[in-house]
């Protein structure tokens, strides 16, 4: 009894020291990215872990002009909102046919779209390009996303399928026996119960999307069309890089994505105990 | 209006609509994922069987594209580096997650604040990631060396990044900490959807926490574990570049070139573009092999409805 | 049953949409037509907004001097993306007149591409604008394939002069007294690293090879780099292996420690201005950045490299850097307005906006005066003893190499003998799969000469 009792007591320390360790992997290298972004160059190099002694705020709208981030933000925000809604109805649909209805080219077609799992696309860059040339797509912000949105086709059917695959069956039964169509059940009964996967592929692709750097640098070539992962190139060349404003330009391209996604985050988890309980 | 549209309608044309309808739903991925990633990455493999730098006239060679990547030992090692690191950090990511998420399970206060920040290095900027453990790992100013010899645990110290024999774990535990946070939640979020009574009857059976974890948490969470193992399999082996790239970019002595750094480096720092598109190709076919039939094994058990 | 209607339509649209946009490509293709007063310059992101006012300025002076001429300048990405843009603009037919790159890049990658022009007679009037030899740097083969336009580097040893001082300590001036200086600097300060490299970046180590070759060659490593990649003789020889031994004993001397291998430029200049370490080796460009940095806590000294050994003396590295050439696919019959364009900008006014902001510390440009810092002066008098970057002379796959390679000596996982032989593999493997040729200009067929040829006046 004793004996259970020590160990009880040294779990809990160990889960103390875990959750410690947590904290300090996670919250520090925020804090130090944006305190980073505060300094001076010489304390940038020299105070390398504490927080600024005095702190540089206009680090910020220089880093804002200086990379032109007003008009790359909205570029970057429309590839983001506009990749999203073709990615996830398009694999919304393909998952659940492939999940739910039996043709004749079903494992055709699923083994067809996870062959995206396999393909290297960082390296396709010049291919792409041509690709993008055939199609008009250069320098058009229509390029990034359907180009962005391809390299996302693979996973995101795995995903939702294997979330489909796992939802009973009786549910959508029922809602066609009330009258709905094939489509009309899969779009009022079963997508919304896999409200889970939907919000993990809008993390996972999401975050893919706001940092594409190579899709951009081979599609985008004027100033109107850029965004942001381009505009990080601005604060260096070929020696020399001015890290303070780079880490502000990076504060202001990371932090907003962190908030939404420390949201998305909780609807997630909330999402899929509500679709359990539902089970 | 619908409802009396759809009764009016025969029993043949029902049909053909139920037969087309799959098909309707499957079309806007396959003609997408068709059109933006297919068709590149075919260009690529024509590619493959010309010598070009991008800038002069295509020089077509057959297959020589091939046999030179076939004898380039930089190219196998570079792979070699690539399995090995898509394994730890495959294990690494799930152990970890996994861990994680039990952790949380436990929790009895603060559990959506620990859930999030776990969950936030994901966001984090690569630039920053770099940066930020290049110079916790430095040998000098760096915070590891530092608290090792502060709790006298000299021994351990270590040239974190510049020892080839210890730099490709550095690298690797850098991509399981961005991750391990994510692949977590999704843990997080099968463990909870586990019913509770399934443990409780268990343990009426006499089952002891090992034979719990064995007989109901693992086979629950089975498809939670497939897709966590098949996003950081496919992670490290066709989209590890940019973490390599901004830790090591390849070095110390070659020690952490791993497949993608090396096709970068022919493809846009010697522009030798048809033999980068070979190696692509490769890449391309072994991710298949180690990746695809290790998917199909893992969900064969599901059955498709009919 | 709409909503069914609708996901077809959207794939039919998808499919329809993707038809139409497939005929229409390549039609973004800038101004080919013959006439048209339009000048376009591809150039890498340039960091100081002064520079950038400066090039805005310089363009609008053009253009206000030449009615009816506008110049586009498009700013992106790092300067080694620049062959891959210039690549991208070729297969979509667009005319690109001007791109700005690294002199290295135009040396060793664009001109044996065919994707520049020769301006050798274009820039024979204006050659006595720039700094004496400069123009060497951008000549291949006879042939003049870009101009420089930024500033004049060399290299030297960094190091911490108020430390120095202190300690009583002379600049060295053999390997002897600067394993001395290690040690004391080592034992006074207790620090581990009296000289710290950034050798996380490879063109680093290609330049201390360059520096320690140039010793053990007795000053000739150009000529007999040139032999070799000519094919004449073997990198495997007693100079190279002498030069990765040198390389390896300041290693096994205890100048510097393994921790030399995963640190960057940024670790090393945070190092030196902490005074962790009291020297390192770089560029005239590192000094500006490195000054900030130090923001006056000690005094910074510079000093060549010391002899490795018996009759051995100091042989520095750098180029004139920054180089601005005339792309193939530019609109030739613009051509008259080209060459207006490269008189204007080497102008001695155009020249003071665009290149004054560097403030360099030895100029490419006469008329563009010196930056006055401490020891601009001293490393004006090291140019003498500077040699052109090896990695102008050979492409990136050896250079590759040779870095990995020193890495490998330094830390002793290889033999000096075995980086040799690797570096000469790796010549080979160009020769077998790439037909390299050091003499690519000896091969070119007639049209390739008439593609980089500007037009007959």
């Amino acid at each position: 009894m004793n004996m259970n009792k020590a160990l009880k007591i040294v779990g809990t320390v160990l889960k103390v020291v875990a959750l410690a360790i947590i904290i300090l992997l996670t919250i520090y290298p925020l804090i130090w990215m944006i305190s980073g972004s505060l300094k001076g160059t010489q304390e940038f190099y020299t105070n390398i872990w504490g927080i600024p002694d005095a702190w540089k705020f206009a680090n910020y709208s220089a880093a804002w002009s200086r990379a032109g981030l007003g008009v790359k933000y909205m570029n970057s925000l429309i590839v983001l909102a506009v990749t999203l809604l073709v990615i996830i109805p398009a694999v919304g649909c393909a998952a659940y046919a492939i999940a739910r209805t039996n043709f004749r080219f079903k494992k055709a077609v699923y083994s067809y779209l996870l062959l995206g799992l396999c393909i290297p696309t960082g390296v396709l860059a010049i291919p792409i390009f041509s690709a993008a040339l055939n199609f008009g797509l250069v320098d058009k912000l229509s390029g990034m996303i359907l180009f962005g949105a391809a390299q996302c086709m693979a996973f995101g059917t795995f995903l939702l399928r294997s979330f489909f695959i796992s939802l009973p069956k009786s549910l959508e039964e029922a809602a066609m026996i009330d009258g709905c169509t094939r489509f009309q059940s899969f779009l009022r009964v079963i997508l919304p119960l896999a409200k889970p996967g939907v919000m993990t592929l809008v993390v996972l692709d999401g975050i893919t999307v706001w940092n594409e750097y190579l899709l951009a640098s081979v599609l985008l070539r004027t100033d109107a069309k850029m965004t942001l992962p381009l505009g990080m190139k601005s604060f260096a060349d070929k020696y020399v890089t001015d890290y303070p404003q780079l880490f502000a330009g990076l504060v202001i391209v990371t932090v907003p994505m962190l908030i939404i996604y420390v949201f998305a985050q909780r609807s997630f988890i909330e999402g899929m105990t509500a679709g359990s309980v539902k089970q | 209006m619908l409802t009396k549209k759809s009764n009016s309608v025969t029993l043949n044309n029902k049909r053909l609509k139920d037969k087309i309808f799959p098909y309707a739903m499957v079309a806007p991925s396959v003609i997408i994922f068709t059109l933006f990633a297919v068709y590149p990455f075919l260009m690529g493999i024509y590619i493959s069987f010309f010598r070009w730098d991008g800038l002069s006239a295509m020089q077509y060679v057959g297959t020589q594209n091939y046999s030179n990547v076939f004898i380039d030992s930089d190219y196998w090692t570079a792979l070699k580096h690539t399995f090995f690191y898509a394994f730890f950090v495959t294990v690494g990511k799930n152990v970890l997650g996994f861990i994680l998420a039990k952790l949380m399970m436990d929790l009895v206060f603060a559990k959506g604040f620990f859930r999030t920040i776990t969950y936030m290095p994901v966001t984090f900027s690569y630039v920053v990631c770099g940066m930020l453990w290049a110079w916790i790992f430095n040998p000098t100013f760096g915070l590891l060396n530092n608290f090792l010899s502060l709790v006298g645990a000299d021994s351990l110290i270590m040239g974190w990044l510049s020892d080839p024999k210890v730099a490709i774990y550095s690298v690797m535990w850098v991509d399981i900490w961005r991750w391990a946070g994510f692949h977590m939640v999704l843990y997080l979020a099968g463990l909870q959807a586990i019913p509770k009574d399934y443990y409780e009857a268990a343990e009426i059976d006499g089952a002891g926490p090992v034979s719990k974890f064995f007989k109901i948490t693992i086979p629950q969470l089975n498809s939670v574990i497939v897709l966590n193992i098949l996003m950081a399999v496919t992670g490290a082996l066709v989209s590890n570049y940019d973490i390599v790239n901004v830790m090591t970019g390849g070095g110390p002595f070659g020690s952490t070139e791993v497949a993608l750094t090396y096709i970068y480096r022919n493809a846009f720092e010697f522009y030798n573009l048809g033999k980068a598109s070979a190696m692509s190709v490769i890449l391309f076919g072994l991710t298949l092999i180690f990746g695809a039939i290790q998917i199909f094994s893992m969900t064969r058990d599901e059955n498709y409805d009919s | 049953m709409l909503k069914k209607k609708m996901a077809l339509l959207l794939s039919a649209a998808l499919v329809a949409g993707a038809a139409m946009t497939g005929c229409g490509g390549g039609d973004s293709s800038g101004g080919d037509a013959a006439g048209d007063k339009e000048l376009t310059i591809m150039a890498a992101s340039m960091r100081l907004e002064s520079m950038i006012d400066g090039w805005n300025q310089m363009i609008t002076n053009f253009e206000d001097a030449n009615e009816g001429v506008k110049v586009n300048l498009t700013m992106q990405g790092e300067w080694s993306e620049i062959p891959q843009y210039l690549a991208q603009a070729r297969m979509a037919g667009q005319t690109v007149d001007f791109v700005r790159t690294s002199g290295g890049v135009i040396r060793s990658t664009l001109a044996p591409s065919g994707a520049l022009m020769d301006i050798t007679d274009t820039m024979a009037p204006y050659a006595d604008r720039f700094v004496e030899g400069t123009l060497d740097n951008y000549t291949v083969g006879g042939h003049l394939w870009g101009i420089p336009y930024g500033e004049t580097t060399t290299s030297c040893v960094y190091y911490n002069k108020t430390m120095f001082d202190e300690l009583g300590l002379q600049e060295p001036k053999t390997l002897d007294e600067l394993v001395h200086c290690a040690d004391v600097i080592k034992e006074k300060k207790g620090i581990k690293n009296a000289w710290i490299h950034q050798g996380a970046i490879v063109d680093y180590w290609q330049m201390w090879f360059e520096e320690a070759y140039g010793q053990t060659s007795g000053h000739e490593s150009i000529a007999k780099a040139e032999d070799w990649l000519s094919g004449n003789s073997s990198f495997v020889n007693d100079e190279t292996v002498t030069a990765f031994a040198k390389i390896r004993e300041l290693f096994d001397r205890g100048v510097l420690t393994s921790d030399s291998l995963d640190t960057d430029d940024t670790a090393m200049k945070a190092l030196f201005a902490q005074q962790q370490a009291a020297m390192f080796y770089g560029g005239t460009w590192e000094y500006a950045p490195t000054l900030e940095i130090v923001d006056g806590a000690f005094e910074i000294g510079v000093f060549l490299w010391p002899s490795l050994g018996e009759g051995m003396s100091a042989q520095a590295c750098g180029a004139a850097d920054d180089g601005f050439a005339v792309a193939s696919n530019c609109n030739k019959d613009n051509w008259d307005l080209i060459a207006k364009f490269l008189d204007h900008m080497t102008n001695e006014e155009s020249a003071n906006l665009t290149l004054g902001p560097i403030q360099p510390i030895i100029p490419v440009i006469k008329t563009v005066p010196p930056v006055d810092l401490p020891c601009a002066q001293e490393m004006v008098s090291f140019m003498p003893d500077t040699i052109m970057f090896l990695d102008w002379l050979w492409p990136s796959e050896i250079n590759n190499t040779l870095g990995n390679q020193i890495a490998g000596v330094t830390a002793g996982h290889i033999t000096p003998e075995a980086a040799a032989q690797a570096v000469q593999d790796t010549y080979e493997k160009l020769v077998r799969e790439n037909d390299y040729s050091y003499n690519w200009y000896d091969k070119w067929t007639e049209d390739q000469w008439a593609e980089v040829t500007p037009p007959a006046k």
